[in-house]
């Protein structure tokens, strides 16, 4: 529930006695840190119905009325989020969002025609696209984080698109240069860019230096994922082998031949999927547990084994229903996320103020949407 | 009354108060432990509801309000049921959605889809199909085809039987017929935009006379009269962009699977076109001076030729089943015969 304590006056400053130190060597005890845990309201049988009849309408629509879609569709993973009994909130305006749409598609219709008869014009594209994602990323965060609020006061980011530009186009180029030695350092750049410049109300979210995690990360996954597949490998190998010796004649090995390379085919993408995830939800675990927001910290308890089910339960959910699962899909995770992740306050969490307000337009979000442009947080 | 409870934020700060709701003299009353704020129901704005969950009231001067009871709150302003919420909450209706939503995208695909990309077709200029014609013989010719070994009087003779099949056949637009070393192209003849022919050597030595070639050119003439280049980019382009406006925020998956059923997809279209150029050709071979039985004769021959590979099911090929392409000719062949 919210508090039930509340300052006798106004204007909203934090409440006295927080802790300070009045200047002299005298013992104050620390406030009582308070564990406030996340939660999540939703299902994923009332999403299913949201998700499916919202879907319904956008196909009818020819896809105008999706930018009203994508609004419920967030506002009901927003507003069902609680964090000490207040929910998330978000703001986004359907008109905004239909705008972004209709230029992303303004950009991506030349792209796509281009790319069928000249594939030299669309890598020229893509090449242009890489040039002004600085630009993408930073209108997309702003957006997002300027339309989400929680107990009425707004997040925002503050990154530049000068500043951008270096994280997103200067360092990947040095991370390729590197033959890619240096690419989980740049991500972790870029990441300790995003985190540091996002606000809730006045505060700052800060993230510690930590290439070590980023590294250990990567080698771990990748080892794991080689792993793998050369299990996989040698399993088929092994398969191939006793169907030689039961007998089986040329014609039935060219065909397990083929059989075995389309599985290994199929099998690499969710190897690469969960691999690839379960990596990123445990590099955010590990940011989490490491930043600040002002005096607030986090604790994030995900678990490598967790994740992996995880993931591997959605994708296989979404292949086997083909995709009518997502629904579930996204309320599962979004649940496991939450489950796992609460705010450590010293003091109350009603000490943030607002900073002055500022309207953003939602141009960035949807275009790098398109483009498959993730900088999930 | 109805009295409401719910949590006051000022906008200044995270602190939140506990408040409660009234209608009183058609304005809203926020009823905070120590204050009263009076609100016209005009100035403040009520968010949709989405499920269940707690709704928001913005608050002039930036203050917002989060009422846990959502139906208290459309019974305290007297709120109509949105259609929009009815249907998405009842979970037996919204599943109705599912297989309507699996026609609308399939009728979308097979009929919508190529009505719109063939609309559009026209508004592509003839000098832009020229120049995607200029800029793919010079792609191929630069991979797979080589100048042709055909005498020239040959292809002369092949141009004027051509160029008399396109008055007979009411042409409108200006060919130019190519011939090339096939290579692993083999016996061949493509249409690209704007009146580009290109014929392989392998394909005039497969014929048994010119008037089997001229067959062949009537149904690439389909292709070209009907802008078959243009519709199938637009097409397949069209495909692309639906499946990106509609799946706008899924990345689950990610673009490699969606690859294959895609490809297939633009395989359908394909077939169609085919289809379409090969009733071209029926029409415009009855109309003309070369009967209509040399096309399903060479492509019997053409299938011959081909033999000795596995046997394609239909859905996988760019063309339909040569059995088929032939059984539309045998009517009017065995009338002319």
């Amino acid at each position: 529930m919210y508090q039930t304590e509340f300052p006798s006056h106004q204007d909203g400053a934090a409440p006295a006695g927080a802790g300070g130190y009045a200047g002299e060597a005298e013992f104050v005890p620390a406030p009582a840190v308070h564990t406030l845990p996340f939660k999540f309201h939703g299902s994923a049988s009332e999403y299913f119905g949201i998700w499916i009849v919202n879907l319904l309408l956008s196909v009818l629509t020819l896809g105008i009325y999706s930018a009203w879609a994508k609004v419920r569709n967030q506002r009901y993973f927003y507003g069902n989020t609680e964090l000490a009994g207040s929910r998330f909130e978000y703001h986004g305006q359907p008109l905004a969002i239909l705008k972004g749409r209709l230029i992303a598609l303004a950009l991506l219709a030349p792209y796509t025609i281009l790319s069928q008869t000249h594939p030299a014009a669309a890598l020229g594209s893509l090449l242009l696209l890489f040039l002004a994602s600085p630009w993408l990323i930073v209108r997309t965060l702003r957006f997002r984080m300027h339309y989400t609020s929680y107990r009425n006061l707004r997040f925002a980011f503050v990154g530049t698109t000068g500043k951008a530009f270096k994280y997103f186009i200067a360092l990947p180029v040095l991370g390729l240069l590197s033959l890619g030695l240096a690419l989980p350092w740049v991500q972790h750049e870029q990441r300790r860019f995003l985190m540091n410049n996002a606000r809730y109300g006045q505060s700052a979210f800060q993230m510690p230096a930590m290439i070590g995690k980023w590294y250990s990360g990567y080698l771990i996954a990748v080892g794991a994922m080689m792993a793998a597949f050369t299990l996989l490998m040698l399993a088929l190998v092994l398969i191939g082998g006793l169907g030689y010796l039961a007998g089986f004649g040329k014609d039935a090995g060219l065909i397990y031949l083929i059989g075995a390379g389309v599985f290994v085919y199929f099998m690499s993408l969710p190897i690469y999927a969960v691999g690839g995830q379960t990596l990123l939800a445990w590099l955010a675990n590990e940011v989490w547990n490491a930043s600040r927001l002002d005096e607030a910290r986090f604790a994030s308890t995900m678990r490598v084994s967790e994740l992996i089910k995880l993931y591997l339960g959605n994708f296989f959910a979404l292949i086997f229903s083909l995709g009518l699962a997502l629904p579930w899909v996204r309320v599962r995770t979004l649940r496991y996320r939450l489950d796992h992740l609460a705010v450590l306050m010293p003091g109350g969490i009603e000490g943030f103020n607002a900073a002055v307000a500022k309207q953003e337009a939602a141009t960035g979000e949807e275009v790098a949407d398109f483009f498959d442009i993730d900088i999930a947080l | 009354m109805i009295h409401l409870t719910a949590i006051y934020y000022d906008g200044r700060s995270s602190a939140a108060w506990p408040a409660e709701l009234v209608i009183e003299h058609d304005r809203l009353v926020v009823k905070l432990s120590e204050t009263r704020l009076s609100y016209a129901l005009a100035d403040i704005r009520v968010a949709p509801a989405v499920g269940r969950m707690p709704r928001r009231i913005d608050l002039p001067h930036g203050a917002a309000l989060e009422v846990a009871d959502g139906q208290g709150l459309a019974q305290l302003l007297a709120e109509k049921t949105s259609w929009l919420v009815y249907w998405e909450s009842r979970l037996r209706l919204a599943a109705l959605a599912v297989p309507v939503l699996c026609f609308a995208i399939w009728a979308g695909y097979r009929w919508g889809l190529p009505l719109l990309a063939d609309a559009a077709a026209p508004l592509v200029p003839v000098a832009t199909e020229r120049w995607l014609a200029e800029q793919t013989l010079a792609l191929l010719d630069e991979r797979w085809l080589h100048p042709s070994r055909v005498p020239p009087e040959r292809q002369l003779r092949l141009r004027n039987a051509f160029a008399r099949l396109q008055r007979e056949a009411g042409a409108h637009y200006d060919y130019r017929l190519d011939f090339r070393r096939g290579g692993p192209l083999g016996a061949n003849a493509f249409a690209l935009p704007g009146g580009q022919l290109v014929m392989t050597d392998e394909l005039v030595a497969l014929a048994r006379n010119d008037m089997e070639l001229l067959a062949v050119l009537a149904h690439e003439m389909g292709h070209v009269e009907h802008r078959h280049g243009v519709k199938g980019i637009l097409r397949s382009s069209g495909l692309g962009i639906a499946v990106a406006m509609t799946t706008g925020d899924v990345s689950a998956i990610g673009g490699g699977l969606a690859g294959v059923p895609l490809a297939l997809a633009e395989l359908r279209y394909s077939r169609d076109l085919e289809r379409d150029a090969d009733d071209f050709a029926l029409q415009s071979l009855t109309r003309s001076a070369v009967s209509p039985c040399h096309f399903p004769a060479i492509l019997e021959r053409l299938s011959a030729n081909h033999k000795g590979g596995p046997e394609i099911p239909d859905w996988m090929t760019s063309h339909p089943q040569t059995r088929e392409r032939m059984q539309r000719f045998d009517q009017a062949c065995s009338k002319k015969r």
